[in-house]
């Protein structure tokens, strides 16, 4: 993957090397609509974490309304997974709010890698995109736009179809609590692991991610043995990418 | 009652923040090119660092599925077929 060089909105070269693309994206329905179909056998997966969810809320004795809320104004499954587990009377209004921020950290770094393409969007579509920005949202339209994609709309879509997945199944998990006593025999907990690794596998790009990639996994191993929260994520992705960039010298 | 809804709001707001940051800051500055190939190696090691940390917490008796899930997904690169072969796995080596 060489550096490309591109005239900028301006007119002018740029001084250093970039791997921008060299068009900008379009931004329209058959792209939400592509994303959205796109999603929907991973949209099944987070509904099941999402049943999760809901059903950790209920018994961690947050009252409907909050835990739904959560779900459709944080949209974060993760981090609301662990800050369900912090839930008390009175709420702890700092440490959930600093716990929301640093557990989703990562969408820091994945906003950051759509840059080069949706650097002349329009800050409204940028912005609203953001909103759908998830793990699994994120990966399928990176990828996508890495291959053939040219509609950012996909963002949208992809994560709007998880969204409603993600909403439903924290209600159904909510509701059916009580009715269902062990969800981790079924396996439902390994959606999650599953996921992950077939966004990964597509993310996958030959040779030149192997080493950057083992560093990555060993140190976010380890960072997360000694390192409480999901600084692993952080530190685990900089050290791989930082081995991988050092090569290009 | 309403701080829960109070709580909600703010993570919320500390979420978005989080999910705006990368856009807005990369439009007013510009990277050298070495972080620029960092943020190129970013999408592949934040993934691998998410699954390799959640894997080391599971019992050492489910990496059989893992291995299993690794195999079909880089094999197929097929999202279905691999949460499938690897729910299944697990469900096999959980309930046998």
């Amino acid at each position: 993957m060489g550096a490309k060089f591109n005239k900028q909105a301006t007119g002018q070269v740029p001084s250093q090397p970039q791997l921008l693309p060299s068009d900008s994206v379009t931004f329209g329905w058959a792209g939400f609509f592509k994303g959205f179909r796109a999603t929907l056998t991973i949209a099944l997966c987070v509904a099941a974490y999402g049943m999760l969810y809901g059903m950790l809320a209920k018994q961690q004795e947050l009252p409907f309304g909050e835990a739904i809320a959560m779900s459709m104004i944080m949209f974060a499954g993760a981090a609301q997974l662990i800050v369900v587990k912090m839930w008390a009377d009175p709420v702890p209004l700092i440490a959930l709010t600093v716990t929301a921020f640093v557990v989703n950290i990562r969408y820091v770094l994945m906003g950051a890698t759509l840059h080069p393409w949706i650097r002349d969007l329009h800050p409204v579509k940028k912005y609203v995109s953001m909103f759908f920005l998830v793990d699994e949202s994120w990966a399928l339209t990176l990828t996508g736009l890495k291959n053939d994609l040219k509609d950012f709309a996909f963002l949208c879509g992809s994560g709007f179809c998880i969204y409603i997945a993600w909403a439903l199944s924290s209600v159904a998990g909510y509701v059916l609590a009580s009715s269902i006593k062990d969800p981790e025999a079924l396996g439902i907990d390994f959606a999650f692991i599953a996921v992950f690794i077939a966004l990964a596998a597509g993310l996958y790009r030959t040779r030149v991610d192997l080493l950057p990639w083992v560093v990555a996994g060993v140190v976010a191993i380890a960072a997360a043995h000694f390192i409480p929260g999901s600084w692993y994520i952080i530190i685990g992705s900089l050290a791989g990418s930082a081995v991988g960039a050092m090569r290009h010298g | 009652m309403a701080e829960g809804y109070i709580a909600v709001l703010c993570m919320a707001a500390a979420t978005f923040t989080t999910r705006a940051a990368g856009p807005w800051l990369l439009q007013r500055i510009t990277l050298p090119r070495y972080l620029n190939t960092v943020l190129e190696y970013l999408p592949g090691t934040i993934m691998i660092s998410l699954v390799a940390a959640q894997v080391s917490k599971l019992p050492t008796q489910e990496w059989p599925a893992v291995a299993v899930a690794l195999l079909v997904g880089f094999r197929t690169k097929n999202v279905f077929l691999t949460i499938l072969v690897g729910v299944l796995a697990v469900y096999v080596i959980r309930n046998i």
